[in-house]
């Protein structure tokens, strides 16, 4: 009762408390809705039907755009247990505003890339200077099927549309990406490897990386991406420093006014019968209030900043676990009780004399 | 008849930059049971000071407060604030009531700090200081003395054996004065409190059973 109405006595030093705190929650959201798009692309980059990635060698010196890929294909297919390589070549292309890494396979392949029910519109690659785009992409940039986009000095049509979730964002025949890149036989940034049985892929991987090639399982190379983003964690980290501090300040900004400007009240307190814990209590719990109502707030301007960002960026990811949800509650409520702790320390320790006199 | 609240040798020191400033040189009070007292006295001759460590907000200096039979010099705060809570109500001279709840969420207050059950006692206590229709109001929409009568409502909710008034009309003109001492001399009947009571105005003090004089820190006569 006492917190609530202390706090509702200034409305618009609440609010703004209350906004603050939201933004510190929101922005620690936000930021960490945006990595998930890191951890996206790494899905989807191994979420092919394969069990073993190919690259060159980080030593070995790639021409014309990569591998040699009829003479790797032969040379991978020929170790016991692999039932068929897959080359991909991948090269940027700029798509509804923003490069994208074009999967340019070989037509027959696409089996490995998606299921059948994965096609939402139109038919897979046959060959020729055609693509088949994913919905996000197709959404983004307003493709439909039948259309013409003219990239590279050529004239595509898309084909068709696959539910987002595959691995590239476009695909296009392996030997058109040649074609149109003016090079000499057919390239292969990467293999995609299957093996006959799932038992044999530690067998596998030795003789393939005994050809002086550098093979991933899928989960090493989802590894591989991950590692790659520890900068992005100390991002993160910083972030959430930055948010737990603002909230921490403007808790102790607030809370440390409230205590000075109701000194005579907190005597009066004391005079009725308040004990230096109920004091203390009563603070804490005003500051929880402002916090609480800080959480809600944050989480209504994540709901409210996912989708601006979405909806100006829709080719972007913002997935928040729950769990993040529960952290970043967390942040704020650990900012707040350390913001509002030395307040709340000096209003029990306040002489009720002293206070009575305040004026 | 026993006290229920008394003083020996109170005397009370400030210290300001290494100054130090009497407020209360000795001084020795008992209040019985029921007694209504009154204290006078000019500006900074102590008064309020006596009352405040009376009524266990001030540790004194030297000499001890004895509170329904418990001294109180040894306590720790907590134990205090037990003993403030259990016996004591308390009325300042102004603003009294906190101004973000109503007349009758302050009068409330005492009882929740003490986690007694609230029921109606606080629409009682309003009904008994003329407040009744009043306490759905905030302290700002409440007269002067209006507010008086709230904070003794307040005061005394919880039913203590003593009330400490600090110059409780000392703000209110003399129409509102005699309407919340006329209250207090009614309450005073009905429930049988003790009453300590500072004021500078002679008229105020005589409702007292007892009148007691204050100069320089010391009681100079009764």
């Amino acid at each position: 009762m006492l917190p609530l109405a202390n706090i509702m006595a200034r409305k618009v030093r609440t609010a703004i408390s209350v906004l603050a705190v939201g933004v510190g929650v929101a922005l620690f959201l936000v930021l960490v809705g945006l990595t998930s798009m890191l951890g996206e692309i790494a899905r989807r980059t191994t979420c092919v039907r394969a069990h073993l990635m190919v690259w060159p060698a980080s030593d070995q010196v790639v021409v014309s755009g990569g591998l040699p890929a009829d003479k790797v294909e032969k040379d991978l297919e020929s170790v016991p247990g692999v039932e068929r390589a897959i080359p991909v070549l991948r090269w940027p292309l700029k798509m509804a505003g923003r490069v994208q890494n074009v999967y340019g396979i070989r037509p027959e392949d696409w089996r490995f890339f998606a299921a059948p029910d994965q096609m939402i519109d139109g038919r897979t690659l046959e060959g020729g200077w055609e693509m088949v785009v994913d919905s996000r992409l197709a959404g983004a940039g307003g493709y439909k099927v039948g259309q013409t986009v003219e990239r590279w000095g050529r004239r595509f049509t898309i084909v068709g549309i696959a539910r987002e979730g595959v691995a590239g964002r476009v695909f296009m025949p392996i030997d058109t990406v040649s074609e149109a890149l003016q090079q000499r036989g057919r390239r292969a940034s990467f293999f995609y490897v299957r093996v006959t049985d799932p038992a044999q892929v530690a067998a596998a991987r030795e003789a393939i990386g005994e050809r002086g090639l550098s093979v991933f399982t899928m989960d090493e190379f989802y590894d591989v991406l991950a590692s790659s983003f520890v900068d992005m964690d100390l991002v993160i980290g910083s972030v959430v420093f930055v948010a737990g501090f603002v909230c921490f300040l403007v808790i102790l900004l607030t809370v440390y006014t409230m205590v000075v400007e109701r000194t005579r009240e907190i005597g009066i307190l004391k005079g009725i019968g308040a004990s230096r814990l109920q004091i203390f209590g009563l603070v804490l719990a005003e500051a929880g209030l402002i916090a609480a109502g800080g959480i809600v707030v944050g989480f209504l301007l994540t709901w409210g900043g996912r989708t601006l960002v979405l909806h100006l960026q829709p080719l972007w990811t913002c997935e928040i676990p729950p769990v993040r949800f529960a952290y970043a509650a967390a942040l704020a409520a650990v900012g707040t009780f350390l913001g509002a702790l030395h307040p709340a320390m000096r209003a029990a320790k306040q002489d009720p004399v002293e206070s009575l006199r305040y004026e | 008849m026993d006290a229920i609240l008394e003083t020996r040798g109170l005397t009370k020191v400030y210290r300001t930059d290494g100054v130090a400033t009497p407020a209360l040189r000795g001084v020795d009070l008992a209040v019985a049971g029921g007694e209504f007292v009154s204290i006078m006295g000019p500006s900074g001759c102590g008064k309020s000071t006596l009352l405040y460590l009376a009524g266990l907000l001030a540790t004194p200096t030297e000499g001890t407060v004895i509170l329904a039979g418990t001294d109180a010099g040894g306590l720790s705060d907590g134990e205090r604030t037990r003993l403030r809570r259990a016996h004591i109500g308390f009325v300042f001279q102004r603003f009294n009531l906190l101004p973000t709840l109503s007349a009758e969420e302050n009068v409330a207050l005492p009882l929740r700090l003490r986690r007694m059950a609230v029921g109606d006692a606080p629409r009682e206590m309003l009904r008994a200081v003329g407040l009744e229709e009043k306490r759905r109001r905030r302290p700002n929409q409440l007269s002067v003395g209006e507010q008086q009568r709230g904070a003794i409502a307040r005061a005394l909710v919880t039913r203590p054996a003593v009330l400490l008034a600090d110059e409780p009309t000392g703000n209110l003109d003399s129409e509102a004065s005699d309407r919340v001492m006329n209250l207090v001399s009614r309450l005073h009947a009905e429930t049988g409190q003790a009453i300590v009571l500072i004021s500078h105005n002679e008229q105020v003090a005589a409702r007292a059973d007892r009148l007691v004089r204050m100069r320089d820190g010391r009681l100079t006569s009764e």
